[in-house]
């Protein structure tokens, strides 16, 4: 039977009796779940994870594609066939979306004792799909066949879309407590992404239909904007692709911002009424695909040249390491070798030689020392090292810290305080690195200060703590101020004053003190007018 | 034949629903298509003066008020009666004894509200006119 106030559609699926939304909403959502689907199933089709998120894809095209037919199509025979497929479909999707979840989560196949269960919930659907407990007749006037849709059936679809979107939060959330913070990101994002697409696309769908059912809605829009659902499953799934490199798939952020411009742009021509827009906005599609397809090949190089850079920094890393491990072997044997002589290990020594002999012996400490320092510095700035965070009393490092440094200050005959005002100095922490960073800025001050003072203050402001080393050296000029945190980097005469300067010193105290989330600074006024340095920690 | 068993195993659940669903599309064609085993609702001619009718609008604004009653036919019985299409087709209009599942629904102004009827006082007028028009249509086909 023909729909009588309904005209046939051209090429199928174009009829002019359907809202433009029909098509903006059907279209580019459906293009959207193909090509990401299809290119994450591309770049992995072994995995079991990117054949589901194929198998949902295609199962929404299908949806999308049958529900397009009933919005254009007149003949209620045909209408009728399609639309009893329609419950069964969007129960697959559902399915299909918590057997990815599974599979998501747990990184294997799902037990046959769960295909089973699956199955069995589907049963009544697929079983009653065909009969009159699905579908009892057609209304030719309407052109649709909500009144004919029977109760039972669709309670029991709904209850099926109920459950599973409760059934995937609790997987989602158990999953989480236990696991590591990087999958834990994924999880609220591949979480959030299936979540809002079965709300938007099953719930708004299912209240379309019911209120169109009972007659408060004349047409079923409403259910066009649940599609809408599958463009944000979409854009997370693209956002986990870019971010994580889950799916074994390597998507640019800008491949995905350009493919999504484009699919908007195009969808545009369902709206359009007048050829004069038409030609605007085949000319915005057309310059949206060179430019975009250029942005994409400079943004390609650029990572291209990253990954050199990334290669050639490890090539470095590895080169630091093999000649500092070798130097300091070098330098542990001899000074071995000097600590045997002043043990008269090898003879009586006379005074001459001995003193040559612990020249030679200073010479390797001090060798040794440079070596750790940038063996140090590497292996904090690569994140090799792991802070043992516990709670340390900064108050006691300190003043370990400065008594250990009282002999060398001294020798150089300066004047050598401290001041540690009343209160608790409890901060969380490794302590031996903590223990670097006060011993490197002591040392340091200690080093650059030919006579004067060095002066060393801990205090505590709220739940701030600030220590603060003040010494009448050298200073710092403002020139000198923008290198001395970097790599390398030291004070333009600092050799003049220091031979072993390494430049690594300053550096790995701020990588040590920003790993605690902690703050360093220094202020001078200037050459010759001493500096201080200061580090702000958190107390707790 | 383990991994032939094993491979069935994994892909059991969408081996099982592929058939599945193939066997369904065979009987709901069956059912739709070939036998048209379901029933039409449509809006019928009413006309307001004798019958008490549905009010509809013929636009948004609703200038424009027409009169309908609301049938319902067996698909297979409209085909045989009308063809495909009951633009024209007065049988369309009422219900035939050979007819299944067949009924003309009146609007009825306590259960549907009297803002949706046309409102007639005697309602076996129309009883007696559908009669009337069974008997005639009889008298019509015995000739």
């Amino acid at each position: 039977m023909i729909c009588y106030l309904f005209a046939e559609p051209i090429y199928f699926l174009f009829s002019p009796d359907v809202p433009a939304l029909l098509y903006y909403a059907h279209i580019p959502a459906t293009v959207l779940a193909l090509l990401v689907s299809f290119y994450v199933f591309w770049n992995g089709k072994h995995l079991l994870l990117n054949r589901l998120l194929l198998f949902i894809a295609v199962l929404f095209s299908f949806w999308t594609f049958m529900n397009l037919i009933t919005w254009t199509n007149v003949h209620s025979d045909f209408i009728l066939f399609i639309w009893s497929f329609f419950l069964l479909i969007s129960s697959l999707i559902l399915m299909y979306c918590l057997y990815f979840v599974y599979v998501f989560l747990y990184k294997k196949d799902i037990s046959i004792k769960l295909k089973i269960i699956f199955l069995s919930l589907l049963a009544p659907i697929i079983v009653l799909a065909p009969t009159y407990l699905n579908l009892k007749g057609f209304n030719i006037t309407a052109c649709d066949a909500f009144g004919f849709e029977q109760l039972p059936f669709q309670v029991y679809y709904l209850l099926l879309g109920v459950l599973v979107m409760i059934w995937i939060f609790v997987l989602l959330v158990r999953q989480y407590r236990i696991s590591t913070n990087n999958f834990k990101k994924q999880i609220i994002l591949m979480g959030t992404g299936i979540e809002l697409f079965i709300f938007s696309f099953f719930g708004l769908e299912f209240v379309s239909s019911f209120l169109a059912r009972v007659g408060i809605l004349f047409e079923s829009d409403l259910e066009l904007y649940g599609l809408f659902g599958m463009v944000i499953f979409m854009i997370y799934i693209s956002i986990l692709i870019v971010r994580f490199g889950i799916f074994n798939a390597k998507l640019i952020a800008t491949q995905a911002l350009m493919w999504g411009l484009v699919i908007l742009i195009g969808s545009q021509f369902f709206f359009i009424k007048t050829d004069v827009n038409f030609i605007l906005n085949g000319i915005g599609f057309v310059a949206a695909i060179i430019l975009g397809q250029l942005l994409v090949k400079s943004v390609k190089k650029e990572i291209k040249q990253k990954e050199q850079l990334e290669v050639l920094l490890q090539q470095r890393e590895s080169l630091t390491h093999l000649v500092t491990h070798k130097v300091k072997g070098a330098f542990t044997r001899t000074k071995y070798i000097f600590a045997e002589m002043l043990e008269n290990t090898f003879g009586v020594l006379t005074p001459e030689l001995k003193n040559i002999a612990q020249k030679g012996l200073e010479s390797d400490n001090t060798g040794i020392q440079t070596v750790d320092l940038v063996l140090n510095a590497a292996n904090l700035q690569t994140g090799t090292v792991k802070y043992d965070m516990k709670q340390v009393d900064f108050k006691n490092l300190v003043s370990e810290v400065f008594e250990e440094m009282k002999i060398s200050a001294e020798e150089r005959k300066l004047e050598y305080k401290i001041n540690i005002s009343d209160g608790e100095y409890k901060i969380n922490g490794d302590s031996f690195w903590l223990k670097e960073v006060v011993h490197n800025l002591i040392d340091n001050s200690v080093k650059y200060t030919e006579k004067g003072s060095v002066f060393v203050n801990l205090e505590k402001k709220q739940d701030k703590i600030f220590f603060s080393v003040k010494d009448t050296g050298v200073g710092v000029t403002e020139e000198d101020k923008k290198n001395l945190f970097k790599e390398g980097g030291r004070g333009k005469d600092s050799v003049k004053i220091n031979i072993d300067s390494t430049g690594y010193g300053l550096f790995t105290v701020k990588l040590i003190v920003e790993a605690h989330k902690g703050k360093i600074w220094v202020e001078s006024e200037g050459q010759n007018k001493g500096s201080t340095f200061f580090v702000e920690l958190n107390a707790i | 034949m383990k991994s032939r068993f094993t491979n069935f195993r994994n892909n059991f659940f969408s081996y099982v629903l592929v058939i599945v669903i193939l066997i369904i599309g065979i009987v709901s064609f069956f059912r739709f298509i070939v036998k048209q085993d379901y029933l039409i609702g449509y809006e019928g001619e009413c006309d307001p003066t004798i019958e008490s009718c549905f009010i509809g609008c013929e636009d948004d604004t609703c200038t424009k008020e027409y009169y309908y009653t609301e049938i319902q036919k067996y698909a297979q019985d409209l085909m045989k009666q009308c063809g495909k299409n009951i633009t024209d087709c007065e049988l369309a209009n009422v219900c035939l004894p050979e007819d299944n599942n067949c009924f003309v629904n009146f609007c009825d102004p306590e259960i549907d509200g009297e803002d949706a009827c046309t409102f007639t006082e005697d309602f076996s007028v129309l009883e007696e006119d559908e009669e009337k028009f069974l008997e005639d249509n009889k008298m019509n086909e015995n000739i």
